[in-house]
């Protein structure tokens, strides 16, 4: 199945109403594709939500997420953690940046969705295709 | 009394679990909720409990429950903080 790698500025998106990320959420939904989440988005999605002071809506975003069929969520594996040093040392990218962009390599997603702009460098290396989502 | 019969009370149904682990739903249910046969539908675990629903209604749960979550949020700034979390520290590149 086509995958996309799905940052966590995704979610907050989804949580404006943005209607592109909204389209991509029912498009995926739908069955068109599956997408691929890092842990490491998992981890900063409830931290958002919990300095917004909604423990509850954090408990119930992490139960559902799980639940989703859509949603492959990624695991740091050693061959993630080797990939992202090389990402991070080459491009100049962070830890938790580099790991993102090494997740979706590593599950063959076709497109990285993002809102971190420090990932276009991967686009203009020709390592994923990178959307900027704002 | 009269107006207490006009209120429309949830039915609930006392189903038997079947020796496959398979759990009957009358078909009243699945008419008041609009499924038909061969429609594919979720089921999970959540809080001791067994949900059912649509991929569609997964979806739009999750959807409303960020939106509920962030509506009085700056997203803009949500994103930006978002960006500055992922800045290591100098001292440990």
């Amino acid at each position: 199945m086509n995958r996309k790698g799905c940052d966590s500025g995704f979610f907050i998106l989804l949580g404006a109403g943005d209607p592109k990320v909204q389209q991509i959420w029912q498009d995926a939904a739908s069955g068109q594709f599956e997408l691929v989440m890092s842990v490491i988005s998992i981890n900063e999605v409830l931290v958002i939500l919990y300095r917004q002071g909604k423990l509850a809506e954090a408990d119930g975003f992490r139960s559902l997420i799980y639940s989703s069929p859509w949603v492959h969520i990624v695991p740091v594996s050693i061959s993630i953690a080797e990939k992202s040093a090389g990402y991070r040392h080459g491009l100049g990218l962070s830890t938790v940046d580099s790991i993102i962009l090494a997740t979706a390599v590593e599950e063959n997603c076709g497109e990285l969705l993002t809102t971190d702009r420090h990932l276009v460098a991967a686009d203009s290396q020709g390592i994923v295709k990178v959307t900027l989502l704002a | 009394m009269a107006t207490q019969e006009k209120v429309a009370v949830p039915k609930i149904f006392s189903v038997r679990i079947r020796k496959d682990g398979s759990i009957p739903v009358p078909k009243e249910l699945l008419e008041a909720v609009q499924w038909q046969p061969d429609d594919e539908v979720l089921v999970f675990a959540e809080k001791g409990r067994l949900v059912v629903m649509t991929r569609q209604q997964l979806a739009d749960l999750i959807a409303k429950l960020l939106q509920e979550a962030l509506k009085d949020a700056n997203v803009d700034e949500l994103l930006k903080e978002l960006e500055r979390g992922r800045e290591d520290e100098p001292e440990r590149l």
